[in-house]
């Protein structure tokens, strides 16, 4: 580690300590995947504490809205959010994926308007291209635009919406070319929740919570210069977005996934599970995954990785993805027979049957096991398409 | 640690690849399988002497290139691609240990195509780490060196062999001469035809003390890492064998690689196979440049690297299909070559068990 590094690192980390003493306390390990029900309003100031202090966008390449951190100190700045278990972030949506979007393919204006917002921690998004009929198969969306004078209407339903019951915007892939199949004719629009024409369902889960939506649009409108790229050339901008993770995050996801699996040891520990050869032999093989995941995150940000390592994006999705899933089961097999047990009534599950329960889903959003497969089969291994 | 590979990296493996695809090709592989010594002896003089890769990571004031353990890796991966009959790895590993133990003055001519090899187990023994019962004891002004050695791989054709011994109690490690009185070397057939090795008897044999518990583990863990590079390459290029078959073997009207089935078989082996080239580049890095993390990553790259290649040699015959269980086809050297890394240098359960304490169990 350089000295520009530890100094980057441990400025990150004091302002962190300083932060969630106070009152943010309450929320370090709030919030995040299977807990995004947790402490809405707290977090939703914690987003405008971290904005205020410039730690949202940091990845942005484009210094007019953000500290424009390069690759390394990127990963500092995740590793240690994950380190301090600060609450998980409600922004995100936005951050990485709006916001890139943006500043690859909005106007100038469209940048200026909504970037800011974004960085401020005060303007939430959510994501509008699932549909009931358009899960892996997302170019049959069926969502439709048309232009009425100097806005948009849009008829139709989006589904798995994350957060959208807290979001102000949606951005949202619809077919704007009536009578167009497929990948043409559909548009990448900006659309405002706050309407009459916008309705939010949230969906309850496997856990009982929620954090996905069905979100309904009845004629809701759009301004029509809130389109991003051309109109009709939407699938091109909502499939680049999907290049923007190069796996910067992935080194503080698994420091979270360290921390799940360390508590899961210790209980090993505790309760005998340990003694177990069998167990014991499966806690091991969890942790060698693990440090397989980092190697492999070490290469896909190295250097010269877009070159080395294409496939990066889909290969770490499996392997976490998988990896995540199969700890759920390691929690519950650890836990034994009172694992059935739940903590409380009405429906209060533990943290090894909410891991156990919710790692299920890791498996099947952002593009499930089998699509991830298809990309790599047709796209590095060069296989033929599969024929309908 | 940046685990892409430099441009310099990325030349010595452009270069050594395309050596080996011509010089080294399926017919190569299996007339060196079926020569006398195991090897192509024009290839082995051109690869150490010309091209000096067994120096590699030598000083260059020893004679060597001056590279790092991160280079030999590399040529360690093409060496696995195609099967490279002959001694590299063997020799590379006493290298590095001669090295890092500053015994360079014990390397034999490595430019003349010498061989090193390392002694690893008794026999009879299947623990891990192994026994280690040979016994050194102290005369005038050497060592001299008592003990068996099963089934040592290029221990036949050795030059400078480096085996564990007891002395005073204190895991020691010697080096011996492969021409030393008192040493008798007997040819072992293997399942794996593309490597040769030897048992080994010691009676009394002058030694040289090359240092203590810590470099009997450096080369058990040097020796892991090699493997784990080795069956990253055999793997990739075995995956990358399959792949072209599934494009181009036609069933039922269409390509194999149409099915999804399949295509999901062949996506699984290259997360697979990428995901264990990742552990294996950072532990060849250890080597190089942090050596402290080498008693937990080494054991950790052999485990991860040896299953990956278990794995993708057995979907490799599966998914030829016929073919595959024939001798003329290639498959069946990966699958063996599998077999080989899998069960020496400690088995799966074994590593996880020498893991445990490093996972906090």
């Amino acid at each position: 580690m350089t000295a520009a590094e530890a100094a980057f690192r441990a400025e990150i980390r004091d302002w962190l300590e300083t932060e969630l003493s106070g009152d943010f306390a309450a929320l370090r390990g709030s919030g995040g995947p299977g807990r995004e029900h947790e402490d809405l309003e707290e977090r939703a100031a914690w987003e405008r504490r971290l904005g205020e202090a410039g730690w949202i966008g940091v990845g942005w390449p484009d210094s007019r809205y953000g500290k424009a951190l390069d690759l390394q100190q990127q990963v500092v700045f995740h590793e240690e959010y994950a380190r301090a278990a600060a609450p998980g972030r409600l922004g995100h949506i936005g951050e990485q994926l709006l916001v890139p979007t943006l500043l690859a393919h909005g106007t100038e204006e469209q940048k200026a308007r909504f970037v800011p917002g974004v960085a401020s921690g005060e303007v939430m998004w959510c994501q509008g291209y699932s549909e009931p009929d358009a899960g892996s198969d997302l170019a049959n969306v069926g969502t439709r635009a048309v232009l009425d004078g100097d806005r948009w209407v849009v008829t139709g339903q989006k589904i798995w919406t994350s957060l959208a019951h807290i979001a102000d915007w949606c951005f949202v892939i619809a077919r704007t070319e009536p009578g167009s199949q497929r990948h043409a004719g559909l548009s990448f629009l900006l659309v405002p929740m706050d309407q009459p024409g916008v309705t939010v369902r949230p969906i309850v889960q496997l856990t009982g919570t929620s954090e996905f939506n069905e979100v309904f649009f009845d004629d809701a409108v759009a301004a029509a210069g809130d389109v991003v790229g051309e109109a009709g050339a939407g699938w091109r901008v909502a499939m680049s977005l999907l290049g923007f993770e190069r796996g910067v995050s992935t080194l503080g996801q698994q420091i979270g996934f360290t921390r799940e699996l360390e508590a899961i040891t210790v209980r090993a520990r505790e309760n005998g599970a340990a003694d177990d050869p069998v167990l014991a032999d499966r806690i091991v093989s969890a942790w060698v995954d693990l440090q397989v995941m980092r190697h492999t995150a070490l290469r896909t940000l190295g250097g010269d990785a877009a070159r080395e390592a294409p496939w990066a994006a889909n290969v770490s999705k499996l392997l976490w993805a998988n990896w995540h899933r199969r700890l759920g089961e390691l929690a519950m097999a650890v836990e034994g027979p009172a694992a059935v047990v739940t903590s409380g009534l009405p429906y209060e599950l533990t943290d090894d049957q909410r891991l156990y329960l919710f790692t299920r889903a890791d498996t099947i959003y952002g593009g499930s096991n089998e699509v991830q497969r298809n990309v790599l089969a047709e796209r590095h291994l060069g296989l033929p398409r599969d024929r309908a | 640690m940046d685990l892409t590979l430099t441009e310099e990296q990325r030349d010595l493996r452009d270069a050594v690849r395309s050596l080996l695809t011509k010089q080294a090709d399926s017919a190569a592989v299996r007339a060196a399988m079926a020569s006398p010594t195991g090897r192509d002896e024009p290839l082995w003089r051109q690869l150490t002497g010309e091209l000096g890769l067994t120096g590699l990571s030598v000083p260059e004031a020893s004679g060597g290139a001056g590279a790092t353990f991160a280079e030999v890796a590399v040529v360690l991966e093409e060496a696995g691609a195609a099967l490279l009959p002959g001694p590299y790895a063997s020799t590379v590993v006493v290298a590095e240990v001669l090295t890092r133990f500053g015994r360079t003055d014990l390397l034999p001519a490595l430019g003349d195509g010498a061989v090193g090899a390392l002694a690893q187990r008794e026999p009879g023994d299947r623990s891990w780490p192994p026994r280690v019962g040979c016994v050194g004891s102290r005369n005038a002004c050497s060592w001299l060196l008592t003990g068996v050695q099963a089934a040592v791989v290029d221990g036949g054709a050795a030059d400078l062999l480096l085996v564990a011994a007891v002395d005073g109690g204190a895991e020691t490690l010697f080096a011996v001469a492969g021409n030393a009185a008192g040493l008798s070397r007997a040819a072992v057939p293997l399942m794996d035809q593309t490597r040769r090795a030897a048992d080994l008897r010691f009676e009394r044999v002058p030694a040289v003390r090359v240092g203590g518990p810590d470099a009997v583990a450096f080369a058990r863990d040097v020796a892991a890492v090699a493997a784990a590079c080795e069956a990253v390459g055999t793997a990739r290029r075995a995956l990358e064998r399959t792949v072209e078959h599934l494009r181009a073997r036609t069933q039922f009207g269409r390509p194999l690689g149409s099915f999804q089935a399949l295509r999901h078989r062949a996506a699984d082996l290259f997360t697979t196979v990428e995901a264990a080239a990742s552990t294996a580049r950072y532990a060849a890095c250890v080597v190089a440049t942090a050596p402290d993390e080498l008693p937990v990553v080494a054991p950790l790259a052999k485990l991860v690297c040896a299953q990956a290649l278990t794995d993708v040699a057995a979907e490799a015959v599966q998914l030829h299909g016929g073919i595959a269980i024939t001798w003329e086809h290639d498959a069946h050297l990966w699958f063996k070559r599998a077999a080989h890394v899998q069960h020496t240098g400690g088995s799966p359960e074994q590593l996880r068990r020498q893991l445990a304490p490093a996972a906090g169990l």
